[in-house]
């Protein structure tokens, strides 16, 4: 009797110790919207400021989760459409897993601190902004992948830019990109998942 | 006999050729502090059983106006011109956030929500379409 208790507790021991480990071990679901590198890549030196003009280098893309738009603020369709539904999204995930959320400016000449404050905490005061000189601009947009170009029109000019989205890891790495069209519920999905 | 007919088969083709585009849910994005620029969007119906072209934008209390359209191709998004702009006759085309604009170029006052704006469509023939549009916090 004794030898048959001792079995039955060990085979249900194992049972127990064997989905624990499968759900303590279970690899992340793949990503809905995300493309996640391999292996993280680094961030040059960086010398930008943020929305409220203080200095902004790759440190301070460390110890949590960054999400990267790029966008200007004259630009009246995309970017107020993007931000708006960034404003939904981080509305939506708990705090645990919302990434901090950065509109970079490709427009740096007009898009100074002053300018870009009002402007991204319009959308969520937890968002902030990042300019700086056209330099710096193009070396975060380089390692990122980023395309934009300034285009002329008429007597103005507007901005192409890259929609896509851009995550950094807490290590302050660059760690994937979202491509459009943005899926925004399996975007949603996926930062709950990596920010779990 | 025929003289009583004449001017009304002429007062039924005028109809038919100056029946002007619909515009409905016309709305401007309320801009963010600071910007300047904003877009309207719409509905805009032909139901004349012929071409329409637009040409230009008259927008009081702006600076310029234009009709534009964002394309995004391969992860990019860019703005290109869309004038004139043909509408097929009995046809619709919407004016949507990403895509087909109302370009509004510096405004003269910062926007309100609730504010209305009367912007006018301008035609190749030279009739005016003239619409109000609100200005919604759309965040």
């Amino acid at each position: 009797m004794r030898k048959i208790i001792l079995i039955s507790v060990t085979v249900v021991t194992g049972i127990v110790a064997g989905v624990a480990a499968g759900i303590f071990t279970r690899p992340a679901p793949q990503p809905l919207a995300a493309t996640l590198f391999d292996q993280p890549r680094a961030l040059p030196d960086l010398d930008l400021v943020d929305h409220h003009g203080a200095a902004l280098g790759p440190e301070r893309f460390r110890g949590a989760w960054d999400l990267l738009f790029f966008g200007f603020t004259r630009c009246p369709d995309i970017c107020p459409m993007t931000l708006g539904q960034l404003r939904n999204l981080a509305a939506r995930l708990p705090a645990a897993q919302l990434p901090r959320i950065w509109l970079v400016s490709v427009d740096p000449e007009h898009d100074t601190p002053e300018v870009l404050g009002p402007y991204i905490e319009f959308f969520d005061p937890r968002f902030g902004g990042i300019t700086g000189s056209a330099t710096e601009l193009q070396s975060l947009t380089t390692a990122l992948g980023v395309a934009w170009a300034r285009v002329p029109q008429g007597d103005d000019y507007t901005i192409s830019h890259s929609a896509a989205l851009f995550l950094i890891d807490p290590d302050g790495d660059y760690a994937g990109v979202i491509n459009t069209p943005h899926r925004w519920a399996d975007i949603e999905t996926d930062l709950r998942n990596l920010l779990r | 006999m025929r003289l009583i007919f004449l001017p009304l088969l002429m007062l039924l083709c005028s109809c038919s050729v100056s029946e002007q585009p619909l515009v409905t849910d016309a709305w401007i994005r309320l801009p963010p502090p600071g910007s300047h620029h904003a877009a309207a969007y719409l509905s805009l119906y032909n139901g004349s059983g012929q071409e329409v072209v637009i040409t230009a934008v008259d927008a009081p209390g702006f600076r310029h106006a234009t009709i534009h359209r964002t394309v995004t191709e391969d992860g990019t998004s860019r703005m290109q011109t869309a004038l004139p702009l043909s509408i097929d006759p009995d046809s619709r085309i919407e004016f949507t956030p990403g895509g087909l604009h109302v370009m509004l170029i510096d405004a003269q006052q910062p926007l309100r929500a609730e504010q209305h704006y009367s912007l006018q469509l301008i035609l190749q023939s030279g009739s005016v379409v003239e619409f109000t549009a609100e200005v919604i916090d759309a965040r």
